[in-house]
C-alpha cells in the first residue's frame, strides 16, 4: 500500500528523470543548426530556465506504461516542451508579465518584437522532432502524431482566443463552466490530454482508442491549472516564478475571480468591472490588493481549492476507468499519482 | 436605484411604437413614478404597432400583417393590456370593446392537420388542463417550476395518454390521471426502481404506466439525481412502451398520434437526463446549440415522431425555417422546449386567445389613448436613420460610451407643428386607418398623389431631417425598432462593437406572407364541418389557417360575410443584393398574390371541398369584393376577383420575423446590458429571457428596458424571466 | 457634454435570468467539492458530444470575438496561426497515409451543428420508416453515425514488385485504392536527412480489370542507407492513396 508521501516522491523522481532526458535531447535541437548565435541564445532562454517538465514526463511515462522503449517518445516529449515554451514566451508578452521562473521575461529584456519572433521560432522548431519521428517510428506513426499535434494546436489556439476575448471585451458575465471550457481547450489539451494521447499512440503503435483518456486528461489538467492560479495568489514574491498576484494584475479570469464577480455586491462588482476594463498600466496596487482581499473575504480562494479537489477526485476515478487494463509499473503509478500531486504541490 | 438629484424629469426617447416600445412607455409613465420620466415615442408612418399594426380598409375591413394569436401563457402581455383597459375606462354603452374581456376571446388548440394513411387530411386535437385563473391575473402566480417539475408534468401527460390506449372508447373523456403512488423516501424510491430494473421487462402497458409514475415522482422530488440509474430505468421503460405500441399504430390513426406525443416526451425526458439539464445552471439554454428536432432524435425519438404533424405545427407557428427555406426547419432546442412547456403546461384560460378586432384596434389604440392621457408625446412620420455614438477620444476615464445623437428622416409635417391625430372612428371604436390622413399633412394632396409609401423601407422621400442630441432633446434612448432594421440604423455600433456585429450576423429574421379572405357563405357551406379552428402544419405555402369569422360584424359590410379566413406562413428569402432593388417590394407583393391564387386553386380543396366546382375550379364568386359588396355576380369574375381580397408580403426589414436559430441566442443583447450607458435595446430580437419571436418576448423586453432605467418593475415581477 | 451632468442608466444588479434556483451560486461555507465534480463532468460530456468539430477559424465565436485592430494581437494571432498552418501544410505535403484512416477513428458523436433534415410534410406515411431502435447507452454519446461512404476497397489481389538494386532492400507498401482509381504515381522517395539523395523514377503500373498493381523501383548503387518514403497518389485526382517506403540497408 503506497503512502501519500511515497507517491509524491515517485512523482518528483519521475519528473526529474524524464525532465532531464528531455532537456538533454532538447539541447540537441536548440543547438543543432548553424544559425545566428545570438538568436540561438534567445531561443534557448526559456527552455533552459527549467520547470516541472510535467508534459514531457506524462508523454514519456504513458508511452512506457504501454510498453514502449524509453526513447520512443523522446522526440515527441521534446516537441511538447518546445511548444510549451513558445506559448510561455507569447503569453508573457500578452499578459505584460514581468517575471518568468525567477528571471525577467524575454520581452522585458529584449522587447516585444523579438519576443514574438522567438516564440515563433520555438513553435516552428517544435515540429522538427516530430518530423524526425518518421525515421524512428515510421512514417505512418509520425503522421498520426503530427495529426494529433495539429488537433492540439487548434484547441489551444481556440482556448487562448476565448480568454483573450474575455479580457479584450472586459467580459464579466462568466460562469465556472465557461472557465472550465476554456481551460479544457487552452491548457488541458497541450498539458495533459495530448501528451497522454501521444504516449498511448506510440506505446501501442496506434492500437488503442485515444479518446479513452480525454476525461482523465481534462480533470487532471483542470485541477493543475486551478492550482497554478491558486499558487499565484498564495505564494510569496519570487518563489512562484512570477510577480506577486500577477494574475490579478493581468486581469486573468481565474475561477477565484469568477467566484468573486458573482459573490460581490453591486458596487463592488462595478468597481471590479472598472479595474478589469482598464489596461494593466492603469491598474494600481491598491486595486490589486483590494481584489485579493475581497477574494479572501468572500471565500473565493477556498471555493477554488475545493473545486480543484473535486476535479482531482474525478481524475482519479477516470484513471481507474480508462487504465484498468494497463499492467502495473512505476510509470502507471506515476500517472495514477498525478491527480493528488497536481493539487498538493506548492 | 440612483437618487434623483435633478429637478426636472429625465427625457426618454423611445424609437419604435411596437409592442416593446409601447410597453416601455407604459412602464416608465406609471403614476407611481410620479413623472420622473418624460417619454416621447418616435414612429415612422402613421400608425403604431410595428409588426402588430393593423388598419381599416374598404368596408372598414381589418387588414393585418398576419395572424396574431395570443397564447394563454403570455402573462406579461395580458397583465399590461388588462391594466391598460382598466385605466382606459371606456364606456360600454358607447363602445363595443370596453373591457379587456370584450377584446380577447378564449380559443382552444384544436387543429393540427394530419395526413392519414387513407389519403385524407384530418385535424386532431390535444387537450391539456389549464392553470387556474386568467392570464395576467395580478399577483404573479407563475409557480417556480424547475425542469424536473416540467418533466414530471410531461410524464403525467404520458401516463394519461397511455391510459386512453387501454380504454379505447372514442369520445370518452380521458380519466384524470391518478397521482402516482408515493413510495416514501427518495432512497426507497430509487430502491424500487433498481429492483424493477433487475426483474426485467415491463410486460404490460399497465406496468409501464406504473413505472412512469415512479419516474414522475423521482423527477418531481429528488434533489440529487442519480442520472445513470434514471436513464437506465427510463430506457427500459421506453423499450417496453415501444414494444407495446409498434404493433398497434400502423393501422390506427388515433394511436399513432398518441404515440408520437408519447415518443416525443420520452425523448425529451431522456435528453434532459443525459444532458444533465436538471442541475445545469443554464437550464434549457444549455442545449441551444442544437436544433430541437435533431436533439430529440439524438435522444431516441423516431423519424416518424420528429416528422409528426404536431411538431411540424410548432415549427410552422413560429416560422422556424432558416431563410424561409422550408427544407431547413431550425429552432434552438432549449428555447423550443421552454416555449412548448410554457405553452402547454402553464397556460391560463385557454391555449389561444383571439382578438375581436384588428390587433391595432385591440391593443395599440387603447395604449395610445392611455399614454396620451399620461402625457406621452408621439412623433409620427419620424423614421430613424442613424444612431450616432460619441467620439471615444472624448470619454472621461471610466466613462462608458454613449449615444450622442439620433438622426431622423421626417417623412411628413403637420401644419403649424401640431400633433398628428392618428385614430379614426369606426362606429364608436377608435381604430387605425389603412392609410394616413393626408388632410392633416402639409402638402397632403401631393403626397397622396405621388403615393408616398411611408411604411416602406424602399421609400426614401422625405420632407426634412431632424437630429436629436443628448442632453438637449433626450437623455436616454430605448431602441425598440424591429430586429431586421438594426443593420440599417446601427452602422456605427456595428463598426465599433464586435458584439453588435455578431448579433446582426447571428440573430436572423425571415419575411412572411399572409392573405385574408372574405366569403359570402359560411364555413359549413364551404365544406368545413368541424368547429372553428386554428389549423397548422398544412400544406405549403400557407400552412396556418385561422377561422376569423367572428370579425364579420366588426367590419362595416352592408351584408356581413359568412366567413373570414386568415392564412399565413413564412416566405422564402431572397439574396440580400436582390432585396435592395426598388422594384423588390412590388415583386414580392405580386409573388404572394400568385402564391395565394395557386393555394386557392389547388390546396384548399382538401379542407373546403364545397368551395370548388365539380370540374375542380375554385368558386371565385364566393369572395366578397368591398367595392361591389352586394351580389355575387357584381365585380370581377374568375381569378381576377382575388384582387379584391387582402394579402401582404412582409418584406420590410422591420417587419421580418425574428428567428431563434440554434447557436444564435447567445449573440443576443439584453435590455439590461449597460455597455452604452444611455442606450437600451428592446424587442423580441433581444435577450429577453424568452428568446422567441412573439408578443410576450417583446413585452418582457420592454419591461426589462424600463427596469434598466428606473428599477421598476422588479425583475422578479416579470413573469417567466427567472425560469428554466 | 460634461460627463458629470449627463444622465446615465444605473448599474444593473444582474443582467441574466436565474434559470436554476437549485444551482444558484450561494454556498455559504458549504462544500463545493461535489459541485466541482458535477461541473467538470458537464463540461467534458458536452465537449465529447460536440465531437471533433474543431473550427479552423482563429477566433472562437462564443463571445462574438473578432480580431481587434491592435497590431500586437494580430501578430500574436499570426504566430499561433502559423504553427497550426505549418502543421497543416506539412500534412498536406506529406499527404495523409491513408484517406479516411485517421479521421474515421473519431468517436461517433453527432456535432451540435447537425440538423434533422426537412419535414416529410404532406406525404402519405407509407413512406414513413419504422422507428429506430435506440442504443441503451446512458451516458455515452449516441451510436456512431454512418461513416462517410466507404469507397476504399481492399488492396489489389496481385502486387508485383520489380526491384533493381545491388543492395539489400526492404519495401513496404500501404495502398488503399478507390474503386474509381485507374492509375497511380509516386513522388520521389525521400529520406529524413535532407542531404540524402532521393530515389527517383519509381513507376507504378495498374491494371484495374485484373486487380493488379506493379511497382518498378530502381536503387542506385551508391544510394546511402536509410529509410526513403513517398506518397502514392491517384494520377487523375492527385489525392493520396497510400505510402511507399524503401529501406536501404547498410552493408
Amino acid at each position: 500500500m503506497r503512502t501519500a508521501t511515497d507517491s509524491a516522491v515517485l512523482v518528483r523522481e519521475k519528473l526529474a528523470e524524464y525532465g532531464a532526458a528531455t532537456q538533454a535531447r532538447m539541447r540537441e535541437y536548440l543547438r543543432g543548426r548553424p544559425r545566428n548565435p545570438e538568436f540561438e541564445e534567445l531561443i534557448a532562454d526559456y527552455p533552459q530556465r527549467g520547470g516541472w517538465a510535467l508534459r514531457a514526463s506524462l508523454c514519456l511515462a504513458t508511452a512506457r506504461a504501454f510498453g514502449a522503449y524509453p526513447t520512443d517518445a523522446l522526440n515527441s516529449a521534446v516537441a511538447i516542451e518546445l511548444l510549451h515554451n513558445a506559448f510561455l514566451v507569447h503569453d508573457d508578452v500578452e499578459d505584460e508579465s514581468e517575471e518568468r521562473r525567477g528571471r525577467p521575461t524575454l520581452h522585458q529584456r529584449h522587447g516585444v518584437p523579438t519576443a514574438i519572433n522567438v516564440g515563433d521560432a520555438l513553435a516552428i522548431l517544435s515540429l522538427r522532432p516530430l518530423i524526425d519521428n518518421a525515421g524512428t517510428l515510421g512514417v505512418r506513426l509520425a503522421l498520426r502524431i503530427l495529426e494529433e499535434a495539429e488537433r492540439m494546436a487548434h484547441e489551444s489556439v481556440e482556448g487562448q482566443s476565448l480568454e483573450l476575448a474575455w479580457r479584450q471585451h472586459n467580459v464579466v458575465e462568466l460562469r465556472e463552466v465557461d472557465y472550465l471550457q476554456m481551460v479544457l481547450k487552452k491548457t488541458c489539451w497541450y498539458t495533459t490530454i495530448y501528451p497522454m494521447r501521444i504516449g498511448a499512440l506510440i506505446g501501442t503503435r496506434d492500437g488503442v482508442e485515444l479518446d479513452r483518456y480525454l476525461r482523465f486528461g481534462f480533470f487532471v489538467g483542470a485541477a493543475f491549472q486551478i492550482q497554478d492560479d491558486l499558487l499565484n495568489l498564495l505564494e510569496d514574491e519570487g518563489r512562484y516564478g512570477k510577480e506577486r498576484y500577477g494574475d490579478i494584475w493581468e486581469g486573468k479570469r481565474t475561477l477565484m475571480l469568477i467566484h468573486l464577480l458573482h459573490a460581490a455586491s453591486t458596487e463592488e462588482r462595478a468597481r471590479l468591472s472598472r479595474v478589469l476594463g482598464v489596461s494593466r498600466a492603469e491598474r494600481t496596487s491598491e486595486d490589486v490588493s483590494w481584489i485579493r482581499e475581497r477574494m479572501e473575504e468572500y471565500g473565493s480562494i477556498d471555493y477554488a481549492r475545493q473545486i480543484a479537489h473535486g476535479l482531482a477526485g474525478a481524475a482519479q476515478h477516470e484513471f481507474s476507468v480508462a487504465c484498468a487494463d494497463l499492467p502495473d509499473s512505476p510509470d502507471k503509478r506515476f500517472m495514477e499519482a498525478l491527480p493528488t500531486w497536481v493539487i498538493e504541490r506548492s | 436605484m440612483q437618487a434623483m438629484t435633478r429637478q426636472h424629469p429625465v427625457e426618454i426617447a423611445i424609437v419604435g411604437g411596437g409592442c416593446a416600445g409601447i410597453t416601455a412607455a407604459f412602464e416608465l409613465t406609471r403614476p407611481e413614478l410620479r413623472g420622473q420620466y418624460r417619454v416621447t415615442v418616435y414612429q415612422l408612418g402613421w400608425r403604431l404597432g410595428g409588426k402588430g399594426a393593423s388598419g381599416r380598409g374598404p368596408a372598414d375591413r381589418i387588414q393585418e400583417h398576419g395572424l396574431h394569436l395570443w397564447m394563454g401563457f403570455y402573462e406579461n402581455a395580458f397583465r399590461l393590456i388588462r391594466e391598460c383597459y382598466a385605466e382606459l375606462k371606456r364606456d360600454p354603452a358607447t363602445c363595443r370593446i370596453a373591457d379587456w374581456s370584450d377584446a380577447f376571446v378564449p380559443d382552444h388548440f384544436n387543429g393540427v392537420a394530419d395526413w392519414s394513411p387513407d389519403g385524407r387530411w384530418s385535424p386532431w386535437t390535444v387537450q391539456l388542463p389549464p392553470f387556474e385563473g386568467l392570464p395576467g391575473d395580478p399577483g404573479n402566480a407563475l409557480p417556480r417550476w424547475t425542469i424536473g417539475d416540467y418533466l414530471a408534468r410531461s410524464l403525467e401527460l404520458v401516463r394519461t395518454l397511455l391510459a386512453t390506449v387501454q380504454e379505447p372508447a372514442p369520445g370518452a373523456a380521458p380519466e384524470a390521471p391518478q397521482p402516482p403512488k408515493s413510495t416514501g423516501t427518495p432512497e426507497a424510491l430509487l430502491e424500487t426502481m433498481s429492483r424493477l430494473l433487475e426483474y426485467g421487462r415491463f410486460a404490460t402497458l399497465a406496468a409501464v404506466v406504473e413505472a412512469l409514475g415512479l419516474m414522475e415522482v423521482a423527477l418531481a422530488t429528488l434533489r440529487r439525481y442519480p442520472e445513470n440509474l434514471l436513464i437506465r430505468f427510463h430506457d427500459a421503460v421506453v423499450t417496453a412502451v415501444r414494444g407495446q405500441f409498434e404493433k398497434l399504430i400502423e393501422s390506427n390513426d388515433r394511436l399513432r398520434r398518441v404515440w408520437e406525443i408519447v415518443d416525443m416526451m420520452l425523448a425529451i425526458i431522456r435528453g434532459a437526463l443525459r444532458f444533465r439539464l436538471l442541475t445545469d445552471p443554464r437550464g434549457f439554454d444549455a442545449i441551444d446549440d442544437y436544433d430541437c428536432r435533431e436533439w430529440m432524435r439524438l435522444n431516441g425519438a423516431s423519424e416518424r415522431t420528429i416528422n409528426s404533424a404536431f411538431i411540424r405545427a410548432l415549427y410552422d407557428l413560429t416560422f422556424a425555417y432558416e431563410d424561409g427555406d422550408l427544407s431547413r426547419p431550425r429552432v434552438a432546442a432549449g428555447q423550443g422546449l421552454r416555449a412548448a412547456f410554457r405553452a402547454f403546461f402553464t397556460y391560463r384560460g385557454a391555449f389561444f386567445w383571439k382578438m375581436r378586432s384588428g390587433m391595432g384596434d385591440v391593443v395599440f389604440a387603447p395604449f395610445y389613448e392611455v399614454l396620451k392621457r399620461r402625457g406621452v408625446r408621439f412623433e409620427f412620420f419620424h423614421r430613424l436613420e442613424n444612431v450616432k455614438l460619441c467620439d471615444p477620444a472624448h470619454l472621461a476615464p471610466g466613462e462608458r460610451p454613449f449615444v450622442e445623437a439620433l438622426e431622423f428622416d421626417v417623412q411628413a409635417a403637420i401644419p403649424g407643428g401640431g400633433e398628428y391625430q392618428p385614430l379614426v372612428d369606426v362606429r364608436g371604436l377608435p381604430c387605425w386607418p389603412a392609410a394616413p390622413d393626408y388632410r392633416q399633412l402639409v402638402e397632403g394632396e401631393r403626397l397622396e398623389q405621388e403615393e408616398w409609401k411611408f411604411e416602406s423601407h424602399w421609400e426614401r422621400r422625405k420632407v426634412g431631417t431632424r437630429t436629436l442630441r443628448v442632453g438637449k432633446d433626450f437623455d436616454l434612448v430605448i431602441l425598440a425598432v424591429g430586429g431586421g432594421a438594426i443593420p440599417f440604423l446601427c452602422k456605427e455600433l456595428m463598426e465599433r462593437d464586435p458584439r453588435w456585429r455578431a448579433m446582426v450576423e447571428r440573430v436572423k429574421t425571415v419575411p412572411t406572407q399572409a392573405c385574408q379572405l372574405w366569403m359570402n357563405t359560411d364555413m359549413k357551406e364551404l365544406g368545413w364541418s368541424h368547429a372553428p379552428v386554428n389549423l397548422c402544419a398544412f400544406v405549403k405555402p400557407f400552412d396556418t389557417w385561422a377561422d376569423m369569422s367572428h370579425l364579420a360584424t366588426e367590419e362595416s359590410w352592408p351584408r356581413p360575410p359568412g366567413a373570414l379566413a386568415y392564412f399565413c406562413s413564412v416566405l422564402q428569402d431572397v439574396p440580400e443584393e436582390e432585396r435592395a432593388r426598388p422594384a423588390f417590394p412590388e415583386e414580392q407583393h405580386e409573388r404572394v398574390r400568385r402564391n395565394s391564387v395557386r393555394f386557392l386553386e389547388k390546396d384548399l380543396a382538401h379542407l373546403w371541398p364545397r368551395a370548388y366546382r365539380e370540374s375542380g375550379g375554385f368558386r371565385w364568386e364566393l369572395l366578397m369584393d368591398p367595392s361591389a359588396p352586394h351580389g355575387e355576380s357584381a365585380g370581377e369574375a374568375g381569378e381576377a376577383r382575388f384582387a379584391s381580397q387582402y394579402w401582404t408580403a412582409n418584406v420590410n426589414p422591420s417587419d421580418r420575423y425574428t428567428l431563434s436559430l440554434p447557436g444564435s441566442l447567445r449573440a443576443r443583447i439584453s435590455p439590461l446590458d449597460n455597455t452604452y450607458d444611455n442606450l437600451t435595446v428592446a424587442g423580441d430580437w433581444t435577450d429577453s429571457g424568452f428568446n422567441q419571436g412573439c408578443v410576450e418576448a417583446a413585452v418582457m423586453s420592454g419591461r426589462l428596458a424600463a427596469h434598466a432605467i428606473s428599477g421598476a418593475p422588479k425583475l422578479e415581477e416579470i413573469a417567466g424571466f427567472d425560469h428554466p | 457634454m460634461d460627463p458629470r451632468e449627463r444622465v446615465k442608466k444605473p448599474e444593473p444588479g444582474r443582467t441574466q435570468p436565474v434559470r436554476n434556483w437549485g444551482a444558484v451560486f450561494e454556498r455559504p461555507g458549504g462544500n463545493s467539492v461535489p459541485q466541482g465534480v458535477e461541473m467538470g463532468y458537464r463540461v467534458i460530456e458536452e465537449y465529447l458530444r460536440q465531437g471533433q468539430n474543431v473550427a479552423r477559424a482563429m477566433w472562437a465565436p462564443a463571445v462574438g470575438g473578432t480580431p481587434s485592430g491592435d497590431g500586437l494581437q494580430n501578430q500574436m494571432g499570426a504566430m499561433l496561426r502559423s504553427f497550426a498552418d505549418f502543421a497543416s501544410l506539412w500534412l498536406d505535403l506529406m499527404g495523409k497515409a491513408s484517406a479516411g484512416g485517421a479521421t474515421a477513428r473519431e468517436p461517433g458523436v453527432t456535432p451540435a451543428a447537425g440538423t434533422a433534415g426537412p419535414f416529410s410534410a404532406g406525404v402519405a406515411p407509407s413512406a414513413a420508416k419504422a422507428p429506430k431502435a435506440t442504443a441503451s447507452e446512458p451516458t455515452e454519446p449516441p451510436a456512431a453515425p454512418e461513416s462517410p461512404e466507404v469507397q476504399a476497397v481492399a488492396p489489389p489481389s496481385h502486387l508485383t514488385l520489380d526491384i533493381d538494386s545491388t543492395r539489400r532492400t526492404e519495401v513496404s507498401i500501404d495502398l488503399r485504392p478507390r474503386a474509381s482509381d485507374r492509375a497511380f504515381r509516386v513522388h520521389d522517395l525521400r529520406a529524413p536527412e535532407p542531404a540524402s539523395p532521393r530515389i527517383r523514377g519509381v513507376i507504378i503500373e495498374a491494371v484495374p480489370e485484373e486487380d493488379r498493381v506493379t511497382f518498378r523501383i530502381q536503387i542506385p548503387d551508391d544510394q546511402p542507407p536509410g529509410l526513403y518514403s513517398g506518397i502514392i497518389l491517384d494520377e487523375h485526382t492527385g489525392l493520396p492513396r497510400g505510402t511507399l517506403c524503401v529501406r536501404v540497408v547498410a552493408r
